[in-house]
């Protein structure tokens, strides 16, 4: 059934994309300027380039309306509704990203504006979770839902974060401090996969205690989809493991010359955590009669 | 008035889905959209098997879900409890379907809006009973004040084909087929 909401699978993921590689690289300009490395080309362009993926996030969205036109009565009930909460941190999201942008390029200090903009942006991941969260289907009334959301923030902020790096900034790509930046960083998106990892038993054991609607979600994973499940967790993995591998086995290699396996790696990672979104609209089933 | 609420004697209905017929006329819906839906249950083994009719449309909730979600302030409770909805300002979200367990909310696709049962409240101005309820020709369903419902039929609200009562609070009262 919401196996038809493509709007929403990439909404939720351009703006988990867009909000965790902000993050990422905020982390790491930080960590670089200790360091005494200041000249961040990557800085601007990648600033920009996630202005434009939250700008797209928003306009896939919509989308999902019946009807646009109304559009902008959808933050009138902010005092209760997670949705129109998201709606309006989202636009705060994208807006900041503006001024972040737009105070970089006029070369002044983005230290101050870099942490209200991560801290909307963590905002609004907490309010599109929360959004399924406080629904009536139970495959989504779970601390699965908030795991897998911020989870997906992390492990795509990390790739996004590396993928700027390597498009926006080349010449200055993989020095030491670079390489050392993205083990730690690939060490804390392993760890994101490891926390959903160890949740999932324990989500997937509610569904079949649950109501007659989480068992029916249950037996669609399992019954029908048990093989795109495993993938969806295969995927992420090989690629976030490739990864992580070619930074150390590599990394002298890496600063030459980018092979096309870690395009590969990046690929089966964005793959991965794509398929774990499709699994998840398409096992929300509502409670209903019977 | 306090608050509004249906009654339904499910060991009387016998099923004709003349409610629903009624309440789709009267809201002159599209088809596969319906505002009161009637489920037929099926179960047992000979030499007992059964059948259930289940009939229901919003249910005016005490929790109303959808109201708490709707992000336009669309949906909202009235002064008399009954759950309306603002046509003028929905936005077709559909998150509202998303919150209500018993299909309450229907999608109209041409409108690219979301209604539902507003009790025929134009109905109850003028002093005529909802759709449903005049069409009903076992006189299965009743409708009025909750607590005065209550009083009349008792205080039971659950079916074993209802979700938990306890996460929207719907106003019915129901009398089961007893077996």
């Amino acid at each position: 059934m919401f196996s038809q909401e493509w709007p929403l699978i990439f909404f939720t993921l351009f703006g988990q994309l867009a909000v965790g590689t902000f993050i990422v690289l905020m982390a790491a300009r930080f960590v670089l300027k200790r360091n005494g490395i200041t000249d961040l080309r990557w800085l601007n362009p990648s600033l920009l380039a996630l202005t434009v993926l939250m700008a797209v996030a928003i306009v896939m969205s919509m989308f999902h309306l019946g009807s646009i036109s109304n559009a902008f009565y959808a933050l009138s009930n902010a005092g209760s509704s997670w949705l129109a909460r998201e709606i309006l941190l989202a636009g705060v999201f994208l807006a900041l990203l503006v001024a972040t942008y737009a105070i970089s390029y006029t070369q002044k200090s983005i230290d101050v504006i870099s942490w209200v903009t991560a801290a909307a942006g963590i905002a609004t991941v907490y309010a599109m979770a929360s959004v399924y969260v406080t629904t009536i289907i139970p495959a989504w009334m779970h601390v699965n839902t908030y795991l897998a959301y911020f989870g997906t923030t992390v492990i795509y902020g990390v790739v996004g974060a590396g993928l700027c790096f390597m498009v926006f900034g080349r010449k200055e790509f993989f020095t030491s401090h670079y390489v050392s930046f993205m083990k730690k960083a690939g060490f804390v998106a392993a760890g994101a996969i490891i926390v959903q990892l160890i949740v999932l038993p324990v989500y997937l054991t509610s569904l079949a205690g649950g109501a007659p609607a989480a068992q029916m979600s249950l037996n669609l994973l399992f019954e029908n989809h048990a093989w795109t499940m495993l993938l969806r967790w295969l995927l992420t993995i090989a690629g976030g493991g490739l990864l992580i591998y070619s930074f150390y086995r590599y990394a002298d290699r890496l600063t030459k010359h980018i092979p096309a396996f870690i395009y590969v790696a990046v690929a089966l990672v964005l793959i991965g955590e794509f398929t774990g979104r499709y699994l998840f609209y398409i096992s929300g089933i509502p409670m209903n009669i019977g | 008035m306090g608050q509004m609420g249906f009654y339904y004697d499910l060991e009387t209905c016998i099923g004709c889905k003349g409610c629903q017929i009624a309440c789709k006329d009267k809201n002159d819906l599209k088809t596969g959209e319906l505002f009161r839906e009637v489920h037929d249950f099926e179960g047992g083994s000979f030499p007992s098997p059964y059948v259930d009719h289940v009939t229901i449309s919003c249910n005016h909730c005490d929790k109303p879900k959808c109201v708490e979600n709707c992000p336009t302030g669309a949906m909202h409770k009235r002064e008399d409890g009954i759950v309306d909805f603002d046509h003028s300002k929905c936005v077709g979200c559909k998150m509202c379907m998303w919150s209500c367990p018993y299909d309450g909310p229907v999608y109209l696709k041409e409108e690219g809006k979301v209604a539902k049962c507003d009790f025929c409240k134009d109905l109850l101005e003028n002093n005529e009973d909802p759709a449903c309820v005049s069409a009903c020709t076992m006189r299965a369903i009743d409708y009025g004040d909750i607590e005065e419902l209550k009083e009349k039929y008792g205080t039971n609200q659950s079916i074993r084909y209802f979700p938990d009562l306890d996460i929207t609070k719907p106003n019915i009262v129901v009398k089961q087929k007893s077996r």
